[in-house]
Protein backbone atom coordinates (compact mmCIF):
# COMPACT_ATOMS: atom_id res chain seq x y z
CA UNK A 1 0.00 0.00 0.00
CA UNK A 2 2.85 2.40 0.69
CA UNK A 3 4.89 1.49 -1.75
CA UNK A 4 2.29 2.69 -4.16
CA UNK A 5 1.39 6.01 -2.27
CA UNK A 6 5.50 6.46 -2.84
CA UNK A 7 5.20 5.15 -6.49
CA UNK A 8 2.09 7.10 -7.25
CA UNK A 9 4.06 10.67 -5.81
CA UNK A 10 7.76 9.76 -7.42
CA UNK A 11 5.91 9.69 -10.68
CA UNK A 12 4.13 13.12 -9.85
CA UNK A 13 7.27 14.59 -9.03
CA UNK A 14 8.86 13.33 -12.62
CA UNK A 15 5.71 15.04 -14.66
CA UNK A 16 5.80 18.14 -12.39
CA UNK A 17 10.32 18.05 -13.20
CA UNK A 18 9.62 17.58 -17.40
CA UNK A 19 6.25 20.13 -17.31
CA UNK A 20 8.96 22.89 -15.37
CA UNK A 21 11.38 22.19 -17.87
CA UNK A 22 8.36 22.47 -20.94
CA UNK A 23 7.85 25.75 -18.93
CA UNK A 24 11.45 27.34 -18.74
CA UNK A 25 11.64 26.29 -22.64
CA UNK A 26 8.55 27.43 -23.45
CA UNK A 27 8.67 30.89 -21.56
CA UNK A 28 12.13 31.44 -23.35
CA UNK A 29 10.48 30.62 -26.53
CA UNK A 30 7.65 32.79 -26.46
CA UNK A 31 9.48 36.11 -26.83
CA UNK A 32 10.40 35.18 -30.71
CA UNK A 33 7.11 33.37 -30.94
CA UNK A 34 4.06 34.79 -29.27
CA UNK A 35 1.81 32.23 -30.62
CA UNK A 36 3.73 29.38 -28.56
CA UNK A 37 1.68 31.44 -25.55
CA UNK A 38 -0.97 29.32 -25.03
CA UNK A 39 0.61 26.18 -25.38
CA UNK A 40 2.67 27.39 -22.16
CA UNK A 41 -0.20 28.49 -20.47
CA UNK A 42 -1.32 24.81 -20.67
CA UNK A 43 2.31 23.95 -19.28
CA UNK A 44 1.77 25.81 -16.63
CA UNK A 45 -1.77 24.94 -15.93
CA UNK A 46 -0.67 21.12 -15.85
CA UNK A 47 2.19 22.10 -13.43
CA UNK A 48 -0.39 23.47 -11.25
CA UNK A 49 -2.56 20.65 -11.25
CA UNK A 50 0.15 18.27 -9.87
CA UNK A 51 0.81 20.62 -6.76
CA UNK A 52 -1.67 18.70 -4.44
CA UNK A 53 0.19 15.21 -4.87
CA UNK A 54 3.52 17.38 -4.65
CA UNK A 55 2.52 18.76 -1.49
CA UNK A 56 1.76 15.41 0.15
CA UNK A 57 5.62 14.01 -0.81
CA UNK A 58 7.39 15.56 2.34
CA UNK A 59 4.61 14.29 4.66
CA UNK A 60 4.69 11.07 3.40
CA UNK A 61 8.66 10.63 3.26
CA UNK A 62 8.10 11.90 7.54
CA UNK A 63 6.09 8.99 8.12
CA UNK A 64 8.34 6.41 5.93
CA UNK A 65 11.60 8.14 8.07
CA UNK A 66 9.55 7.42 11.12
CA UNK A 67 8.66 3.49 10.21
CA UNK A 68 12.45 2.82 9.57
CA UNK A 69 13.36 4.66 12.92
CA UNK A 70 10.62 2.13 14.82
CA UNK A 71 12.04 -0.73 12.55
CA UNK A 72 15.38 -0.38 13.40
CA UNK A 73 14.65 -0.03 17.01
CA UNK A 74 13.00 -3.10 16.56
CA UNK A 75 15.66 -4.88 14.91
CA UNK A 76 17.89 -3.44 17.98
CA UNK A 77 15.60 -5.10 20.37
CA UNK A 78 15.94 -8.29 17.91
CA UNK A 79 19.15 -8.27 17.96
CA UNK A 80 19.48 -7.90 22.14
CA UNK A 81 17.33 -11.03 22.67
CA UNK A 82 19.70 -12.89 20.46
CA UNK A 83 22.57 -11.91 22.14
CA UNK A 84 21.72 -11.84 25.65
CA UNK A 85 19.24 -14.40 25.54
CA UNK A 86 19.80 -17.37 23.01
CA UNK A 87 24.14 -16.71 22.59
CA UNK A 88 24.46 -16.15 26.36
CA UNK A 89 22.45 -19.32 27.46
CA UNK A 90 24.02 -21.21 24.45
CA UNK A 91 27.44 -20.34 25.95
CA UNK A 92 26.69 -21.48 28.99
CA UNK A 93 25.41 -24.18 28.69
CA UNK A 94 28.19 -25.29 26.54
CA UNK A 95 30.51 -24.17 29.51
CA UNK A 96 28.48 -26.69 31.68
CA UNK A 97 28.81 -29.53 29.69
CA UNK A 98 32.56 -28.86 29.74
CA UNK A 99 32.52 -28.45 34.00
CA UNK A 100 30.71 -31.69 33.53
CA UNK A 101 32.93 -33.31 31.31
CA UNK A 102 36.32 -32.55 33.63
CA UNK A 103 34.44 -33.53 36.27
CA UNK A 104 33.85 -36.64 34.82
CA UNK A 105 37.29 -37.47 34.32
CA UNK A 106 38.17 -35.85 37.29
CA UNK A 107 36.34 -38.56 39.37
CA UNK A 108 37.04 -41.33 37.06
CA UNK A 109 41.01 -40.76 37.50
CA UNK A 110 40.27 -40.71 40.90
CA UNK A 111 38.80 -43.83 40.76
CA UNK A 112 41.59 -45.68 38.62
CA UNK A 113 43.79 -44.29 41.40
CA UNK A 114 41.89 -46.39 43.76
CA UNK A 115 42.00 -49.22 41.38
CA UNK A 116 46.07 -49.37 40.88
CA UNK A 117 46.19 -49.02 44.72
CA UNK A 118 43.39 -52.05 45.39
CA UNK A 119 45.80 -53.91 42.96
CA UNK A 120 49.25 -53.25 44.22
CA UNK A 121 47.00 -55.25 47.65
CA UNK A 122 46.43 -57.58 45.73
CA UNK A 123 49.79 -57.65 44.56
CA UNK A 124 50.74 -58.37 48.25
CA UNK A 125 48.21 -61.03 48.74
CA UNK A 126 49.73 -62.72 45.98
CA UNK A 127 52.95 -61.90 47.32
CA UNK A 128 52.41 -63.21 50.98
CA UNK A 129 50.51 -66.43 49.76
CA UNK A 130 52.89 -67.26 47.03
CA UNK A 131 54.77 -70.78 47.65
CA UNK A 132 52.54 -71.87 50.42
CA UNK A 133 50.83 -74.54 50.22
CA UNK A 134 48.18 -74.38 53.48
CA UNK A 135 44.52 -74.26 52.77
CA UNK A 136 44.32 -71.01 54.00
CA UNK A 137 47.19 -69.61 51.55
CA UNK A 138 45.22 -71.73 48.57
CA UNK A 139 41.92 -69.08 49.69
CA UNK A 140 43.97 -66.29 50.02
CA UNK A 141 45.13 -66.90 46.71
CA UNK A 142 41.72 -67.91 45.66
CA UNK A 143 40.66 -64.42 47.17
CA UNK A 144 42.98 -62.78 45.40
CA UNK A 145 42.63 -64.20 41.74
CA UNK A 146 38.69 -63.17 42.43
CA UNK A 147 39.83 -59.60 43.06
CA UNK A 148 42.30 -59.11 40.72
CA UNK A 149 39.07 -60.06 37.98
CA UNK A 150 36.88 -57.36 39.98
CA UNK A 151 39.11 -55.32 39.79
CA UNK A 152 40.49 -55.69 36.11
CA UNK A 153 36.38 -55.66 35.42
CA UNK A 154 36.02 -52.31 36.75
CA UNK A 155 38.91 -50.47 35.07
CA UNK A 156 37.36 -51.57 31.37
CA UNK A 157 33.69 -50.08 32.90
CA UNK A 158 35.93 -46.93 32.96
CA UNK A 159 35.78 -46.21 29.54
CA UNK A 160 32.25 -45.24 29.56
CA UNK A 161 33.93 -41.67 30.87
CA UNK A 162 36.68 -41.29 27.41
CA UNK A 163 32.69 -42.43 25.25
CA UNK A 164 30.40 -39.59 27.37
CA UNK A 165 33.18 -37.03 26.99
CA UNK A 166 32.60 -37.52 23.31
CA UNK A 167 29.33 -37.32 23.24
CA UNK A 168 29.20 -34.48 24.95
CA UNK A 169 32.16 -32.67 23.52
CA UNK A 170 30.69 -33.18 20.24
CA UNK A 171 27.39 -31.84 21.58
CA UNK A 172 29.14 -28.53 22.75
CA UNK A 173 30.97 -28.18 19.18
CA UNK A 174 27.15 -28.53 17.86
CA UNK A 175 26.47 -25.36 20.61
CA UNK A 176 29.54 -23.68 19.63
CA UNK A 177 28.03 -23.73 15.90
CA UNK A 178 24.63 -22.91 16.58
CA UNK A 179 25.96 -19.79 19.07
CA UNK A 180 28.33 -18.27 15.97
CA UNK A 181 25.40 -18.87 13.77
CA UNK A 182 23.23 -16.75 16.00
CA UNK A 183 26.45 -14.11 16.24
CA UNK A 184 26.37 -13.50 12.37
CA UNK A 185 22.50 -13.23 12.78
CA UNK A 186 22.65 -10.36 15.40
CA UNK A 187 25.98 -9.19 13.33
CA UNK A 188 23.50 -8.34 10.05
CA UNK A 189 21.04 -6.92 12.74
CA UNK A 190 23.94 -4.55 13.93
CA UNK A 191 22.01 -0.87 13.83
CA UNK A 192 25.29 0.50 12.72
CA UNK A 193 25.42 -0.81 9.61
CA UNK A 194 28.87 -3.43 10.22
CA UNK A 195 27.29 -5.90 7.70
CA UNK A 196 30.66 -6.55 6.20
CA UNK A 197 31.00 -8.46 9.40
CA UNK A 198 32.45 -11.95 7.82
CA UNK A 199 30.16 -15.18 8.66
CA UNK A 200 32.37 -17.70 10.38
CA UNK A 201 32.29 -21.24 9.86
CA UNK A 202 31.19 -23.56 12.74
CA UNK A 203 34.30 -24.77 14.42
CA UNK A 204 34.17 -28.65 13.66
CA UNK A 205 36.02 -30.51 16.03
CA UNK A 206 38.40 -33.70 14.86
CA UNK A 207 38.23 -34.78 18.61
CA UNK A 208 34.92 -35.58 19.23
CA UNK A 209 32.82 -38.18 18.05
CA UNK A 210 29.04 -37.75 17.67
CA UNK A 211 28.24 -41.28 17.29
CA UNK A 212 30.55 -42.48 19.84
CA UNK A 213 28.19 -44.92 22.34
CA UNK A 214 28.10 -47.02 25.22
CA UNK A 215 25.67 -49.68 23.48
CA UNK A 216 26.17 -52.40 20.91
CA UNK A 217 29.59 -52.45 21.32
CA UNK A 218 29.57 -56.57 20.11
CA UNK A 219 27.44 -55.74 17.06
CA UNK A 220 29.71 -52.87 15.70
CA UNK A 221 32.88 -55.46 16.53
CA UNK A 222 31.80 -57.59 14.31
CA UNK A 223 31.05 -54.78 11.69
CA UNK A 224 34.43 -53.78 11.92
CA UNK A 225 35.66 -57.11 11.72
CA UNK A 226 33.58 -58.10 8.65
CA UNK A 227 35.02 -55.05 6.98
CA UNK A 228 38.62 -56.42 8.41
CA UNK A 229 37.56 -59.65 6.53
CA UNK A 230 36.70 -58.40 3.40
CA UNK A 231 39.50 -56.21 2.80
CA UNK A 232 41.95 -59.06 3.41
CA UNK A 233 39.88 -61.47 0.94
CA UNK A 234 40.04 -58.45 -1.42
CA UNK A 235 43.63 -57.56 -0.96
CA UNK A 236 47.05 -58.57 -0.07
CA UNK A 237 47.38 -58.70 3.66
CA UNK A 238 48.42 -55.34 5.60
CA UNK A 239 51.81 -54.97 6.67
CA UNK A 240 52.76 -57.53 9.85
CA UNK A 241 55.73 -58.84 11.57
CA UNK B 1 57.83 -56.71 23.99
CA UNK B 2 56.88 -52.99 23.64
CA UNK B 3 53.89 -51.30 23.06
CA UNK B 4 53.09 -47.67 22.12
CA UNK B 5 49.38 -46.55 23.31
CA UNK B 6 48.11 -43.42 21.50
CA UNK B 7 44.77 -41.47 23.46
CA UNK B 8 44.53 -38.00 23.88
CA UNK B 9 42.37 -39.09 27.11
CA UNK B 10 44.69 -39.81 29.55
CA UNK B 11 42.41 -41.77 31.37
CA UNK B 12 41.86 -43.94 28.48
CA UNK B 13 45.57 -44.55 28.05
CA UNK B 14 45.23 -46.46 31.59
CA UNK B 15 42.18 -48.45 30.88
CA UNK B 16 44.24 -49.76 27.80
CA UNK B 17 47.37 -50.10 29.49
CA UNK B 18 45.65 -52.08 31.90
CA UNK B 19 44.05 -54.10 29.78
CA UNK B 20 47.40 -54.91 28.01
CA UNK B 21 49.19 -55.99 31.73
CA UNK B 22 46.31 -57.90 32.56
CA UNK B 23 46.99 -60.32 29.01
CA UNK B 24 50.61 -59.92 29.65
CA UNK B 25 52.12 -56.99 28.26
CA UNK B 26 53.91 -54.73 30.91
CA UNK B 27 56.23 -52.82 28.90
CA UNK B 28 54.46 -49.70 27.54
CA UNK B 29 54.78 -46.26 26.24
CA UNK B 30 52.37 -44.01 25.93
CA UNK B 31 51.63 -40.34 23.80
CA UNK B 32 48.47 -37.87 23.51
CA UNK B 33 48.62 -37.66 19.92
CA UNK B 34 49.83 -38.88 16.45
CA UNK B 35 52.44 -35.95 16.44
CA UNK B 36 53.76 -37.12 19.63
CA UNK B 37 53.50 -40.94 18.72
CA UNK B 38 55.84 -40.62 15.78
CA UNK B 39 58.25 -39.03 17.96
CA UNK B 40 57.93 -41.50 20.46
CA UNK B 41 57.76 -44.72 18.21
CA UNK B 42 61.18 -46.12 17.73
CA UNK B 43 62.66 -49.50 16.66
CA UNK B 44 62.09 -50.85 20.18
CA UNK B 45 58.04 -50.16 19.52
CA UNK B 46 56.46 -53.76 18.70
CA UNK B 47 52.93 -52.86 18.51
CA UNK B 48 50.99 -49.82 18.43
CA UNK B 49 47.84 -49.12 19.48
CA UNK B 50 46.10 -45.78 18.69
CA UNK B 51 42.79 -43.89 19.13
CA UNK B 52 41.30 -42.06 15.73
CA UNK B 53 40.11 -38.99 17.37
CA UNK B 54 43.33 -36.52 18.35
CA UNK B 55 43.85 -33.36 18.45
CA UNK B 56 47.38 -32.02 16.49
CA UNK B 57 47.26 -35.29 13.98
CA UNK B 58 44.56 -37.69 14.59
CA UNK B 59 44.86 -41.70 14.37
CA UNK B 60 44.27 -41.77 10.59
CA UNK B 61 47.16 -39.48 9.75
CA UNK B 62 49.18 -41.09 12.34
CA UNK B 63 48.75 -44.71 10.72
CA UNK B 64 49.33 -42.98 7.06
CA UNK B 65 52.87 -41.75 8.39
CA UNK B 66 54.10 -44.95 10.10
CA UNK B 67 53.27 -46.43 7.40
CA UNK B 68 55.32 -44.20 5.01
CA UNK B 69 58.28 -44.68 7.07
CA UNK B 70 60.34 -47.68 6.50
CA UNK B 71 61.22 -48.59 10.11
CA UNK B 72 57.50 -48.77 10.86
CA UNK B 73 55.93 -50.01 7.49
CA UNK B 74 55.56 -53.30 8.84
CA UNK B 75 54.48 -52.35 12.54
CA UNK B 76 51.32 -53.95 13.61
CA UNK B 77 48.73 -50.92 14.21
CA UNK B 78 45.41 -51.50 16.42
CA UNK B 79 43.52 -48.78 16.00
CA UNK B 80 40.89 -48.88 19.25
CA UNK B 81 38.10 -46.44 18.32
CA UNK B 82 34.57 -45.17 18.75
CA UNK B 83 33.72 -44.76 15.40
CA UNK B 84 32.16 -47.77 13.78
CA UNK B 85 30.41 -46.80 10.89
CA UNK B 86 31.54 -49.01 7.57
CA UNK B 87 32.95 -45.85 5.50
CA UNK B 88 35.33 -45.02 8.26
CA UNK B 89 36.92 -48.58 8.90
CA UNK B 90 37.13 -48.73 5.33
CA UNK B 91 39.17 -45.65 5.60
CA UNK B 92 41.11 -47.02 8.42
CA UNK B 93 42.05 -50.60 6.42
CA UNK B 94 43.16 -48.43 3.33
CA UNK B 95 44.90 -46.13 5.54
CA UNK B 96 47.17 -49.76 6.82
CA UNK B 97 46.25 -50.56 10.32
CA UNK B 98 46.73 -54.20 11.01
CA UNK B 99 43.60 -54.18 13.16
CA UNK B 100 40.51 -52.11 14.30
CA UNK B 101 38.82 -52.92 18.03
CA UNK B 102 35.60 -50.11 18.56
CA UNK B 103 34.89 -48.86 22.06
CA UNK B 104 33.87 -49.89 24.38
CA UNK B 105 36.37 -53.11 24.53
CA UNK B 106 37.33 -55.82 26.51
CA UNK B 107 40.36 -57.25 27.42
CA UNK B 108 39.70 -60.56 26.08
CA UNK B 109 39.15 -58.16 22.49
CA UNK B 110 42.41 -56.63 22.80
CA UNK B 111 43.76 -59.87 23.60
CA UNK B 112 42.43 -61.51 20.65
CA UNK B 113 43.03 -58.66 18.21
CA UNK B 114 46.59 -58.64 19.26
CA UNK B 115 47.27 -62.05 18.54
CA UNK B 116 45.98 -62.39 15.37
CA UNK B 117 47.92 -59.00 14.18
CA UNK B 118 51.17 -60.59 15.74
CA UNK B 119 50.87 -63.92 14.63
CA UNK B 120 49.86 -62.14 11.21
CA UNK B 121 46.59 -64.44 11.20
CA UNK B 122 44.00 -63.46 8.70
CA UNK B 123 41.14 -61.57 10.46
CA UNK B 124 37.61 -63.66 11.26
CA UNK B 125 34.58 -62.04 10.52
Amino acid sequence: MERTRFASYLADLDNALRLMQELVCGVRTVERDPARLPHVLNVAEALEGQQPGLMALPEALHQAYAAITRALGDVRVSREAICVHAADRLRRTHARLAEVTSATETATNRLLDGLDRALEMVDRLDGASAGRTGEADAEVAEVAKGLRAQLTGLYDILQFQDITAQQLGAAGDLLEGVEQRLESVAALLEPDGSLEREDTEPWRSSVNDARASTLDATVRQQLADTVLAEAARAAPPAPGP
Amino acid sequence: MKCLVVDDSATMRRIVINALKSIGIAETSEAANGAEALQACDPSVGLVITDWNMPVMGGLELVRQLRGRPETAATPILMVTTRSVRDDILQAVQAGISSYIVKPFTPQVLKEKIDQVLTGAAPAA
